[in-house]
């Protein structure tokens, strides 16, 4: 597996694709229901129940991203308080050197260009991305993840063979596509 | 729908006027100085309440399910509100220095604030607004389209920037800012939004994605307020120009300056800081408490831009003219919202009587 490193999917599973998102979360809780604990869904946008479902814990996003507005603030404001009231003190209109309301258009600008930086390496860091292949990727039809369909993995469980289990939970006919996924 | 605040309304509405009344014989120009600051305040709630039916309109929405009765009964409210400021335009001269002909002989913009002119002004705004009213209560939040719904977004912000000017910043008439008017319109949208979602909690109709909506709408509210309050501030403040910054002279010293750092806590940071927390915007509770620290935070900054401007400044019979007219208003709202409810119910009970009487059909 040495090709694969790196990758979530060093296993066989099954892969099915449904053309609504009520379908592939009804078919999500059957899974569930039954035991299933190795899934991953992709879908064009996030699904609401989803990260219940597969027992997702919220991450740290919104904690980084709020340590980085302050920062970015703090930062921002002290970087023209230092400019203008320590470093190289001016008279401006005569204004007082300390001239807060001037500096929070600044503060809020590199508060907000912080929160967009570490906010966006947080989000990729926490998606593990960037990720070039995965095995997935050679299933047929996974380009629509991004397109219009919802996709549930499910991973082969070690020494069961679930194949009838799986045609029995997974609803059969129009708007609904499964397929073999090879690790 | 239980009286008792309806009757706790007329009560708060009789104690508020006999109080102005009395005071109206001592000194008629501290009663209308709180007043004028009270009516500003109660007039932006169906204003607002109409550029957001008018909005929704155009949008569409989940929050419209919980938000539209609501916003619907404000609406009615108009007509009572444009009559609280008769008695103001009956005593121009006691709140306004351009209505004073020793004072007007001085002024540059005598050509557009002069007495006549005014009265005419104010009653072009009151026939669009009772107009538009109309509309909103015929078709708006009733499934029906409503083709009016962007031209009248367009009136609104035309007449409601043009009475802000007139009746509200002409009490300085040397003073003058083009941000004046869309910072009063924020004002009003933030304080329709924070009262329809609050009435919608009271009244038990929002579900949890209904919060989250009217949350986020909330927090584009006050981040709209707060710039638009702000750039005034930052640009005036730069400025430091003689004929513009003695507004903020006078709003920033003493104890308006603790007023207006505790509006900008109490409008503006504290909400926001908990509304973008989730669990805030989810709770039935959280979200209540935020709606009614933003109503009484918006009341005053009504309060904060007015009564600086006038001669005597703070005036104790503020308090007793929003509740006479607070009362006033809440008894319609109150009336209207509960005649809503009876309506929609009946017509719910009348299509549920059809469905039965088509099954007995059908069994027969």
């Amino acid at each position: 597996m040495s090709a694969h490193r790196g990758t979530g999917h060093t296993v066989r599973g099954t892969l099915a694709a449904f053309d609504s998102p009520d379908a592939m979360l009804e078919a999500l809780r059957h899974l569930r229901q039954e035991g299933f604990t190795r899934l991953e869904v992709y879908s064009p946008y996030a699904v609401e129940e989803v990260d219940d479902l597969l027992g997702r814990k919220p991450q740290a996003l919104p904690l980084i991203v709020v340590a980085a507005g302050v920062l970015g603030a703090v930062g921002g404001f002290f970087l023209q308080y230092w400019g203008m009231v320590l470093s190289y003190p001016l008279n401006i209109g005569g204004r007082p050197l300390n001239s807060w309301p001037a500096f929070s258009t600044t503060t809020f600008e590199l508060a907000a260009l912080a929160i967009l930086l570490i906010g966006f390496l947080a989000f990729c860091t926490i998606c593990r991305l960037p990720r070039l292949y995965d095995p997935i990727f050679d299933a047929p039809g996974f380009e629509q993840a991004s397109q219009d369909r919802f996709l549930i993995w499910i991973a082969e469980r070690e020494g069961r063979d679930d194949t009838e289990l799986l045609r029995r939970l997974l609803p059969h006919g129009e708007g609904v596509h499964i397929d073999e996924v090879p690790a | 729908m239980s009286r008792r605040p309806l009757s706790a309304a007329v009560g708060a509405a009789l104690a508020g006027g006999a109080v102005c009344a009395i005071g109206a014989l001592v000194d008629p120009q501290a009663v209308l100085r709180g007043w004028l600051a009270s009516f500003a305040f109660w007039i932006g709630l169906p204003l607002g309440a109409m550029m957001l039916l008018f909005a929704h309109d155009l949008t569409g929405g989940r929050w419209g399910a919980a938000a539209v009765p609501p916003l619907r009964a404000m609406v009615a409210v108009l007509p009572l509100a444009l009559l609280l400021l008769v008695p103001v335009l009956f005593l121009l001269p006691e709140l306004y220095p351009w209505a004073r002909t020793a004072v007007a002989v001085h002024l540059k913009n005598r050509f557009y604030l002069n007495a006549p002119f005014f009265y005419g002004r104010t009653a072009v705004y009151a026939v669009v607004w009772l107009g538009l009213a109309l509309v909103a209560l015929l078709c708006s939040g009733r499934g029906r389209s409503n083709p009016l719904a962007a031209p009248g977004l367009i009136l609104l912000g035309l007449t409601v920037t043009f009475a802000s000017f007139d009746w509200f910043m002409s009490v300085e008439p040397e003073w003058g800012s083009s941000i004046y008017g869309m910072m009063i319109v924020s004002g009003q949208l933030l304080g329709a939004l924070a009262l329809a979602t609050l009435a919608a909690i009271l009244g038990g109709r929002t579900d949890t994605g209904q919060r989250r909506d009217l949350g986020s709408l909330l927090i584009a509210a006050i981040l709209l307020w707060f710039y638009l309050s702000f750039m005034q501030f930052l640009i005036v403040w730069q400025e430091n120009l003689p004929h513009e910054i003695p507004w903020y002279v006078a709003r920033l010293s003493g104890g308006w300056g603790w007023v207006a750092v505790l509006g900008a806590l109490a409008q503006g940071a504290l909400p926001f800081a908990a509304l973008i927390w989730w669990p805030v915007k989810r709770s039935r509770g959280g979200l209540a408490a935020v709606c009614l620290l933003l109503l009484a935070a918006h009341l005053l900054e009504c309060w904060w831009l007015i009564m600086p401007g006038l001669e005597g400044g703070f005036s104790w019979f503020a308090p007793a003219a929003t509740f006479a007219m607070g009362g006033a208003g809440m008894a319609v709202f109150l009336w209207r919202l509960g005649a809503d409810r009876r309506h929609s119910g009946r017509s719910e009970q009348t299509t549920r009587t059809a469905g039965l009487m088509a099954e007995g059909i059908r069994h027969g």
